[in-house]
This record gives structure tokens, C-alpha cells and sequence, in this order.
């Protein structure tokens, strides 16, 4: 097999695919305004006025779904702000006229109201300064262009337009959870999705942006592989609007199944979140699907040599939007070529499609409802006609597909300013079918799944919230295979071993119950006790998973101040088994969930107009983890036991900087992430441990719509386990490796600086934009994994890839 | 491989790191022999019975002619079928043998081999077989995890990267036989090859790794085929379709593919050898993935 020449191939086809994302135009942006002001008791017992500052969170209707005071008028006042706060009602923010979720400045001038006329000879206990019964809606010196309509009369308190709303500060907010806030996480970074879009080395893919974030360490070449503060990937989950999809990239690493054209929000948790997430002890991306448009016709088509994209949405009515949007690649149409020679032919080129639909109804102000279909499908299938030297069985037919096809329901209802009620309902199936030469595996899953979270404000100071998470899945596995291998084993040919096949039809069946409190004794501190109890069918175990999280504005933000707050978090989170784990005839049935205690504590501190610096440590402790052990008197050649343990411990700084025309975000992680096989065994680093994690990104407007974007990584290398020689599988005619000392010997560190410029024109009813991006501008040769000679007896570096420009354009309606 | 039930797009990664490790490595091949080598180590027949005497022919390759000093042991019923695994539960000490004596390298396969056995250990029941060449002295002591040592003429201990050890599966079956993949013929530039018939062909010169390096009018075209692979049921139930390739090796010279499979296995050979190289050797072996192995030795000569 030339490899090389299918390295080049595959090479080319990563940089351009993961350039197919291409430049995001750059939004049309519209504040919110103030459409439904409300009348409010003057706090009785109180005197005076007062002037109260707060920051509003506010959905994609207009609706408050938070309030949170900034500077305070007093007890008192606060208050009555907050509950007065919670019942304005605005025009949403929009961005190219779609509704979006948005965070703003608001501020109450609370004066006394005005002496009852009925009030006889009994004077008033709070006589007013101010005796005018209706006053002007705008007595600020800087008087908004978009006024309020007058608030109605009698006592009030008097929404005071804060300095007008430019689009400037809304893009200066991070894009916030619609609908119902979960609660707030100690650590919950939610993506500025325009932002991200021009990070470079993401090649535009929003997905990809977590990789910026602190605490998730850099995948190995080509795996595409979550790792989030020292967790092994399979324990870190992606959702999309809390449904769970089974892969987030296409064809292992390259762009995200769900483009970023059709997300409103995404929300990272390291570590430490909240009760509605369960089934995982790593970390949460949670992503959301955006409306439709309702105002007008848009669209998008984009083409380049590696996939093709076309979304239309648009109005159905008034008050229902309906999104088509579908992609595929074309690389089919020529790699395939490229690919073949006489040790090579393609039976099936790598190809991809994502396709979304979505149709959204306004039942009511109160109620939407949405129903949204989405997946993926990845295919990439060679022929191998010369067998790896090292291992004959990788030969033959290697690849097959990978797909996944969702459809939700999603109800949400809001019956008051103080209840909101969201529901979701996906179906859906998953199919895998995949060989590695005579081996392989198909595997089928149908999964139902059912979400409802109910947020009700009950006072001022407590707001309770509850929910069901369900899951049930049913699973058809048939695989040949050589045995499992024991964890900790070094590498071995397949070949000879005797082969095993096995059939599984496997129902699972996940409950979960959720249920939380949100106590603001004052209005600084929020506490967050909840608990999430699970059920797993195949452990037969129901487990119970505490949690508690805080969040102290220990000097709120005023004119005079910067914000400083502290946050922490306490929980436990149980994780159930891998279906291999613990299918009958195939795993132990009495294998158990695997669980890990959170613990975290952090500062936030603004330092200046801009600039904001957050402060994490974590530590978690891993138990119950499954480890394999060699017994290949059971059918898949493996036992199963809870005795792994491991632990992580780290700290975490995010430093993020923004002006009009330059922002700058430095995410800096020192952590270290340690296992053991057996109880009585010392701890070894994680086969995933990455000591060092730095990104530092920027990227400054140069005007006339040209943007200048830069990005350097250095991460830690892996550790790796050396191999010392080998012995002759005298079956196999191949060597199997002799291991050394586990995971006692580390790759070079990878660094790496990407650079990007873009250049966006606007035309009356469309945009373009078109970037270049120089992927590790410096070419410096990172380490990506170590190459053995036949017998283990020498090692050479396996370098990544060098410098790589890449070119994208992208038209939008 | 582990994690290819949990994740769906996991051969496709493993497609990519083996691209990627492929292309930055610049090993000598393994084809190339040049000191002592284990290559096979045929056992008659496959799959044997309980109660049965297994006879084992080992093919190695001793190119500086080297003295060696052969050791031998077994392993019944390991707990894995791994090589590791063999070693950690071998029957006895690794003894002496003298490959070149008649019946020496023989295995009897105890009558109870499989009672007791629950069906899914049975796929996995197996004698191993462990063979040591040492060109030394067999001594006491241990070698990375092997249980003997070899020393050399000056008495330094043999690393494992100068001492080769192998191990072969004997799998124990009630009725299964399987049959050793047969090379039916080896053909030279086309033409019938017998064993007893050395080539003479030019030589091209250097030692490179890649065929691609030496003229045109060196390369020569090298097929081996082999008897169609056997498919169908085994005594456990399980279906099988045997996979069979053909490994090459050389003492002197480069192949255009180390291994290739059996159907599909036409090379090419460019023999890189100086004047004081008379011949090369070359040694064809073609395996089942079910235990079974034949061979062809071939010689090449300068002009």
C-alpha cells in the first residue's frame, strides 16, 4: 500500500474539509425593545427613591428569564426591581431578523408614588418628593430612539431607559440558553457562536470551539475525541437541545454533524453540572437548534471542493417558520481517484451528508412548539490488498458507515412569568456498520427518548425545578471479532487468534428523576441544591447523584465596582456501563455504574470595561470504573469489573478580553489525570493526561469588514507506553509488542499558531465572504504518535501535519 | 480495537493513524533477514484431538550461519490466547532441543484437553508452543518477561531484540482438522519456479527500502498461489471464512509488498546483493488465520 500517497490524499481532504465551514457573514443586529412595562408595589416600609441597576436575560420572545441586580438601590428596592424586572416583556433582540436570545443593561429609577386622594387627614407615612401621579417615560438626559409606550398609572415604578441599546453591547454578551435557564452552573461557558466562527484553525465549525475551552485537552490526530478535564471520552456527552446524538464529527475528525448556521446557543459544562444531565461523568456540550425566521425568505448556499450546502427558511404563516437545510460532500467525486493504486482500490470513497429540518409554531405569547428532524451519515470504505506487515488481519475490506437520523418534539409552554415548562421527545436510530478486514460489527439501535423540565419561581427568593429525563434504546449488535483485549495490554497482531461471533438484542431502559431548588437568600448569592436519581435495566441499580452549586456576587457590579463573584460546586455523578459491558452473552451482568465525585471552586473577577478573568480548581475522584480483564472463556474474551479508580485535580483560568474592535482569549489548564487497574495498585498518569493546556486567541477588525484572526495552542504531549521488543507470533508470522512501563514515557508538546484574514462585502440582499486561513503558520512538526519497526526494536516520530493555507467563500441571503 | 463498540466512527480513525504512521516511518523492512529469524513453525495437522501427537517442522532462517542453541516449552490451556498470556502459564522451564532431531519439536495433547471446558472457553482451548533460537548459551534467568537467557560467546546477556522467541497455537478441537494452505505454485517472471532452480538476475544496486529505487531491468515479477481458502461451519457453530496471505522474505534484496493476500498476491523482487553475496535466499510463506502455514524456499543467484 502507498501510504504516503494516501496520507497526502487524506491530508488535503482533512485541510479542505474542515475549511467547508468557510467565513460566517457578519450579522445585522438589532437590540431588543421595551414593549410590555409593568406597575409595581412600592416596597412598603421603605422612604426615599433609589436607584436600582440590573442585567436582564431575555429569550427569544422578549420574555425575562432572568434578572440579576448590578447595582443595588437597597434591599428593598432590589427587590421589587427583580420581581417588577421579571414581568417586562420586550421586542427579542434579532440578528438578520431572526429572534435571538440576548443579555442587556436595564435600570428602575424607583421613586414614592404620589398621595392618595383618599388619603383624608391622615398624612401620608411616606410623603413623595415627586407629586407628578404619571410621570414621563423618559426622564433620561439621553432619551432613546426607540421610546416606551407610557407605563400605566397610579403607583409605579418608573422603567427608566438605561443608555440606548447598541448592537455593540449585545454582541459584548454571551448568546444565552432560551426557554428555561438551567440552573447556574458553577462552570457553564456558553459560546458566542458569531465569535467563534472566525477562531481560526476551526475552520468555521462552531463544535469545534470547544476545543479552545479550558479543561479539554487536544485529541490525538484524527480521532475527534471529547476529552474534558482528564476524562476518558466515552464519558463526556453531546446533546442537541437535550436529545443525544451518538457522534458530533463527521468521518471522526473533521466538521460538526450539526452546522453552526442552524444553532442558536452552545453550552459547555466541564464538569459539575446541573440534575438534567445524567448518564456521564466527564463533561456536556449542549447545543440548540435555532428558529426559523419568521420575517422573511432566507437562505444560504455554499460550494466548495469539498461539500455542498443549501438552507432555505422562512415564514409558513404568521407565526410559524419552517428551516430546510442539507450538505454533502462531493470528495467521492475525485479522492477516490487519488486514493487508488495497485495495493489500494476505494469501494466507497469518504462521503457525508448532515441534513435539518425544522417547522415551529407560536401556539400562543406562551407556547411554542417545534418539530425538528436531523442526522448524519459518514461512509468510507477501502479495499486493502497488502495486509499491514504488522498485523495481516488489517487487510481486506476496512471501513463501512456510521449514521444516525433524530426526530424531536419540542413543547414549550410558559403558563406565567413564573412557571416554564419545556418538554422534548426524540425518536430515533443510530446504525453502524463497520469491518476490519474478516472482522466487523453492525449494530443497530432504535432510541426513544423523553425530557421534561419544569421551572417555577415560587418567591422572589426560591425557585424550584424538576424534570424527568428518560431513555430507552433497543440494541441489535452482531460482531466477529478477535477477543477483547486486557487493559494495559500492548500491541498485538489479530491474526490467528481465534475469532468469536456474537449476536445481541439488547434493551435498555434509563429513567432518570431530577429535582433542584434555587435559593437566593440575598440577592448575591444563589445556592443550587439538587439530586437526580437514575435507573439503569442492565445493572438492575438505581443510583442516586446529589449535587450542589453556588454562586456569591461578592461585590455585584456598579458604577464604582467590578464585578467579583465566587462559585463552586459539589457532586456526584454516576455513569451506566457501555452496551458491551454488560450485554447478556456478551458482558458481565453484573457489572455496575461507574461514578466520580465533583468537587470545584472558582472566582470570577472583572478587572476592567472588557475584561474579565475567571479562576477554577477542580478535583475529581473516579470509582467503580470498568476495567477488562483476559478471559476468553467468556464470549467476548473479556471479564468486566468495577475495580479501576482514578482521580484529577487542576486549575483552570479563562481571560477574555473585548473591545469594539479587538477581542482576546487566553484559557490556560494545569491538571493531572491518574488511573489505577486494581485498588492495591499505584496510580499511573491517564493514557489521556495532558499536564499544560493553553489557547490563545484573538482577533482584531481592521475595518471595511476585514477581520484578522490568530490562534496558538501548546498542549502537553501524551504519555505513552514504550515498547522495549517483541516476540514472534509464529501464527500471525508478526510480532507482538513487549510493553515497558506503563504510560512512563511522553510525546514532544504540540504547539502550533494558526492565522486567518477575512473579508466580507455586502450586496443589497446578500453577503459574501471569503477567508484564508494558514493552518500552523510556523510548520512546526508536532509528534502525533511514535512508529515501530517490525520487531519493536526501533521508533521514529510520526510528525502531524506542516503548514497548510486554506481558502473558503461563503454567500448568504 | 476495544473501543469500536462504543464508538461508531472509530475504524475510521484507525484508517487515519495507521495512514499517518505508515507514512512517517522509514523502517528496513521486515521482508529483509539478515541475521537469525523465526519465520513459521508448522504444526500437523492445525487443530488437533485430544489425546493426539501433534509434530511440528520449524522454518527459520540463519543467514551468517550462526550456532545456535534452541530451547522449546509449552503452555496448556493459557488463560488468553495472547503471547503474553502463554508465558505467564507455561507447563514447565523451557528445555533444550535439537531442531534438527526427528520428532523433537512434537506436542502430545492430553487426553482430558477439553472436558471440564464451558462452550465459550472452547474457541480458546490451545497448546502453546514457545521456541527459542539463541546464538549463545541457553542460561538461567530471565529475558523481558521470557523465562530463560542467552549469552554470548564473550558472556553478556542476550537483549530480547538479539534473542528470538516465538510462540504457535496448537488449538485442541474434537472433530475440526482445518488444512494448512497449500502453495500450489510460485511463479518467476512469469514462468513456473521450481524449488531445486535457482535464478540468475541482476542485482540493483544500494540497499533501499523501496523496489520503486532500483531499475526497471532488476524488478522481477514474483507470484505465489496458493490453494483457494477454505469457508463454512465449525464444530463450535460459528461461521468462518478463512483469510490466507503470503508473507515474503529475503536474506538479500526488496519486495514490492512485505505480505500480500492470497488470490492477489503477485510481487516483484529486486535482488540487492554485492559481489561477495553468491545467492539469496528467499523464503514464501503463506498462513491461514486459523493456525495453518506452508512455505517456499527459493534461491536467486548473481550472474
Amino acid at each position: 500500500m502507498d501510504a504516503c500517497k494516501l496520507l497526502r490524499g487524506a491530508a488535503a481532504f482533512l485541510a479542505i474539509a474542515i475549511s467547508s465551514s468557510a467565513a460566517g457573514a457578519h450579522a445585522q443586529l438589532v437590540p431588543p425593545q421595551l414593549i410590555e412595562p409593568v406597575a409595581v408595589e412600592y416596597p412598603p416600609g421603605a422612604s426615599g427613591s433609589a436607584s436600582v441597576e440590573l442585567e436582564l436575560t431575555l429569550d427569544a420572545q422578549g420574555a425575562v428569564t432572568d434578572a440579576m441586580i448590578t447595582r443595588s438601590g437597597g434591599e428593598a428596592f432590589d427587590g421589587a426591581a427583580l420581581a417588577a424586572a421579571r414581568r417586562l416583556r420586550f421586542a427579542p433582540a434579532q440578528r438578520d431578523g431572526t429572534p435571538i436570545p440576548a443579555r442587556i443593561p436595564f435600570a428602575f429609577e424607583i421613586a414614592p408614588p404620589p398621595p392618595s386622594p383618599d388619603a383624608g387627614s391622615t398624612p401620608s407615612p411616606n410623603p413623595s418628593p415627586n407629586p407628578n401621579p404619571n410621570p414621563s417615560p423618559n426622564p433620561s438626559p439621553n432619551p432613546s430612539p426607540n421610546p416606551s409606550p407610557s407605563p400605566p398609572a397610579g403607583p409605579s415604578l418608573q422603567p427608566v431607559r438605561s443608555p440606548p441599546l447598541e448592537p455593540e453591547l449585545i454582541g459584548e454578551v454571551e448568546l444565552e440558553v432560551k426557554g428555561a435557564p438551567p440552573l447556574r452552573e458553577p462552570t457553564r461557558h456558553s459560546l458566542d457562536l458569531e465569535q467563534v466562527r472566525t477562531v481560526p484553525g476551526n475552520g468555521g465549525d462552531v463544535l469545534r470551539a470547544v476545543e479552545s475551552m479550558p479543561g479539554v485537552a487536544r485529541p490525538a490526530w484524527g480521532s475527534g475525541e471529547l476529552i474534558v478535564r482528564g476524562a476518558a471520552p466515552e464519558d463526556s456527552l453531546v446533546f442537541v437541545d437535550g436529545t443525544p446524538i451518538p457522534f458530533a464529527y463527521h468521518l471522526g475528525d473533521t466538521n460538526s454533524v450539526v452546522p453552526g448556521d442552524v444553532l442558536e446557543r452552545l453550552d459547555f459544562y466541564p464538569g459539575n453540572f446541573g440534575p438534567h444531565f445524567g448518564r456521564g461523568m466527564g463533561g456536556v456540550i449542549d447545543v440548540g437548534l435555532r428558529a426559523p425566521r419568521r420575517d422573511r425568505l432566507g437562505g444560504l448556499a455554499q460550494v466548495d471542493v469539498v461539500d455542498g450546502r443549501l438552507m432555505v427558511e422562512g415564514p409558513l404563516g404568521e407565526r410559524t417558520g419552517v428551516l430546510l437545510a442539507a450538505r454533502r460532500s462531493w470528495l467521492d467525486a475525485w479522492l477516490g481517484e487519488a486514493l487508488s493504486d495497485a495495493d489500494t482500490s476505494v469501494n466507497a470513497a469518504p462521503v457525508y451528508w448532515d441534513a435539518q429540518a425544522m417547522i415551529e409554531h407560536e401556539v400562543s405569547r406562551r407556547t411554542r412548539v417545534r418539530l425538528s428532524l436531523f442526522g448524519a451519515d459518514d461512509r468510507f470504505e477501502l479495499l486493502i490488498k497488502t495486509p499491514d506487515s504488522r498485523d495481516p488481519a488489517l487487510a481486506g475490506t476496512i471501513g463501512g458507515y456510521s449514521r444516525f437520523l433524530r426526530s424531536q418534539l419540542r413543547l414549550e409552554h410558559e403558563p406565567s412569568e413564573r412557571v416554564r415548562w419545556h418538554n422534548t421527545f426524540s425518536w430515533g436510530v443510530s446504525d453502524a456498520d463497520q469491518r476490519f478486514g474478516s472482522n466487523g460489527f453492525a449494530w443497530r439501535t432504535h432510541e426513544f427518548a423523553a425530557r421534561s423540565d419544569l421551572r417555577v419561581q415560587l418567591v422572589p427568593a426560591l425557585a424550584l425545578l424538576a424534570g424527568v429525563d428518560a431513555l430507552w434504546s433497543f440494541n441489535d449488535v452482531r460482531a466477529r471479532f478477535q477477543p477483547y483485549p486486557e487493559d494495559g495490554s500492548a500491541d498485538s497482531p489479530y491474526f490467528g487468534r481465534p475469532a468469536r461471533s456474537a449476536r445481541a438484542d439488547v434493551a435498555l431502559k434509563r429513567p432518570a428523576l431530577y429535582a433542584g431548588l434555587e435559593l437566593t437568600p440575598v440577592p448575591a448569592l444563589k445556592l443550587m441544591p439538587s439530586v437526580r436519581a437514575d435507573y439503569a435495566s442492565d445493572t438492575r441499580d438505581v443510583t442516586l447523584d446529589p449535587r450542589m452549586a453556588a454562586r456569591w456576587d461578592v461585590i455585584p457590579a456598579s458604577e464604582h465596582t467590578l464585578r467579583t463573584s465566587l462559585k463552586g460546586g459539589l457532586g456526584l455523578y454516576h455513569q451506566p456501563p457501555q452496551i458491551e459491558h454488560s450485554a447478556p452473552g456478551l458482558g458481565n451482568e453484573d457489572v455496575d455504574s461507574s461514578r466520580a465525585l465533583h468537587a470545584s471552586l472558582g472566582l470570577e473577577q472583572a478587572l476592567a470595561d472588557g475584561l474579565e478573568l475567571s479562576l477554577e480548581g477542580f478535583y475529581k475522584r473516579l470509582s467503580q470504573l470498568i476495567v477488562a480483564r483476559a478471559d476468553e472463556s467468556r464470549l467476548i474474551g473479556a471479564r468486566f469489573v468495577n475495580e479501576g479508580e482514578g482521580r484529577v485535580y487542576g486549575g483552570e483560568l479563562l481571560a477574555r478580553y473585548r473591545v469594539d474592535w479587538l477581542q482576546a482569549v487566553l484559557a490556560y489548564t494545569l491538571s493531572r489525570s491518574e488511573r489505577r487497574d486494581r485498588p492495591d495498585e499505584r496510580y499511573r498518569v491517564f493514557e489521556l493526561d495532558q499536564t499544560h493546556i493553553l489557547s490563545l486567541l484573538g482577533s482584531v477588525e481592521l475595518g471595511r469588514r476585514w477581520t484578522l484572526g490568530a490562534r496558538f495552542r501548546y498542549v502537553t504531549g501524551r504519555p505513552i507506553t514504550p515498547y522495549v521488543g517483541g516476540l514472534v507470533d509464529l501464527d500471525a508470522g508478526a510480532y507482538a509488542a513487549i510493553a515497558g512501563e506503563p504510560y512512563s514515557e511522553r510525546l514532544r508538546a504540540f504547539h502550533q499558531l494558526d492565522l486567518r484574514i477575512e473579508k466580507t462585502w455586502d450586496f443589497s440582499v446578500w453577503t459574501l465572504a471569503a477567508y484564508l486561513e494558514l493552518r500552523n503558520a510556523y510548520d512546526h512538526r508536532s509528534v502525533e504518535n511514535v512508529a515501530y519497526s517490525y520487531d519493536y526494536s526501533e521508533q521514529k516520530p510520526v510528525e502531524g501535519l506542516p503548514i497548510l493555507p486554506v481558502l473558503g467563500v461563503r454567500g448568504e441571503l | 480495537m476495544k473501543r469500536w463498540f462504543a464508538s461508531p466512527s472509530a475504524p475510521l480513525r484507525l484508517l487515519g493513524l495507521l495512514l499517518l504512521a505508515a507514512c512517517g516511518a522509514d523502517f528496513e523492512p521486515g521482508s529483509r533477514v539478515h541475521d537469525v529469524r523465526l519465520l513459521a513453525l508448522r504444526a500437523d495437522p492445525p487443530f488437533a484431538r485430544p489425546g493426539e501427537r501433534v509434530e511440528l517442522e520449524l522454518l527459520f532462517a540463519n543467514p551468517q550461519q550462526r550456532a545456535l542453541s534452541w530451547a522449546k516449552g509449552t503452555c496448556t490451556q493459557p488463560p488468553a490466547s495472547t503471547l503474553d498470556a502463554c508465558l505467564s502459564a507455561l507447563d514447565g522451564p523451557l528445555e533444550p532441543f535439537d531442531p534438527e532431531e526427528a520428532g523433537a519439536l512434537g506436542v502430545d495433547v492430553p487426553e482430558d484437553a477439553l472436558d471440564g471446558l464451558a462452550d465459550g472457553e472452547r474457541p480458546s482451548a490451545l497448546i502453546g508452543v514457545v521456541v527459542v533460537a539463541c546464538p549463545g548459551e541457553l542460561a538461567g534467568g530471565e529475558t523481558a518477561g521470557v523465562p530463560i537467557a542467552c549469552r554470548d560467546e564473550r558472556g553478556r546477556a542476550l537483549p530480547i531484540g538479539e534473542l528470538p522467541v516465538g510462540i504457535k497455537r496448537v488449538f485442541v478441537r474434537e472433530r475440526d482438522r482445518n488444512a494448512q494452505p497449500r502453495i500450489t505454485r510460485v511463479l518467476f517472471d512469469g514462468e513456473e519456479w521450481p524449488e531445486d532452480e535457482p535464478r540468475r538476475v541482476a542485482s540493483c544496486a544500494g540497499d533501499g527500502y523501496e523496489i520503486d529505487d532500483c531499475p526497471q531491468a532488476t524488478r522481477h515479477a514474483l507470484s505465489v498461489q496458493t490453494e483457494p481458502a477454505e469457508r463454512g461451519r465449525d464444530e463450535l457453530g460459528g461461521e468462518y471464512r478463512e483469510q490466507i496471505v503470503v508473507q515474503f522474505y529475503a536474506s538479500h534484496g526488496v519486495f514490492g509488498s512485505e505480505v500480500r493476500i492470497a488470490g492477489e498476491a503477485d510481487n516483484a523482487f529486486a535482488l540487492q546483493a554485492g559481489p561477495e553475496d553468491a545467492s539469496a535466499t528467499l523464503w514464501l510463506v503463506a498462513r491461514d488465520d486459523r493456525g495453518g502455514v506452508d512455505w517456499a524456499v527459493r534461491t536467486v543467484q548473481l550472474p
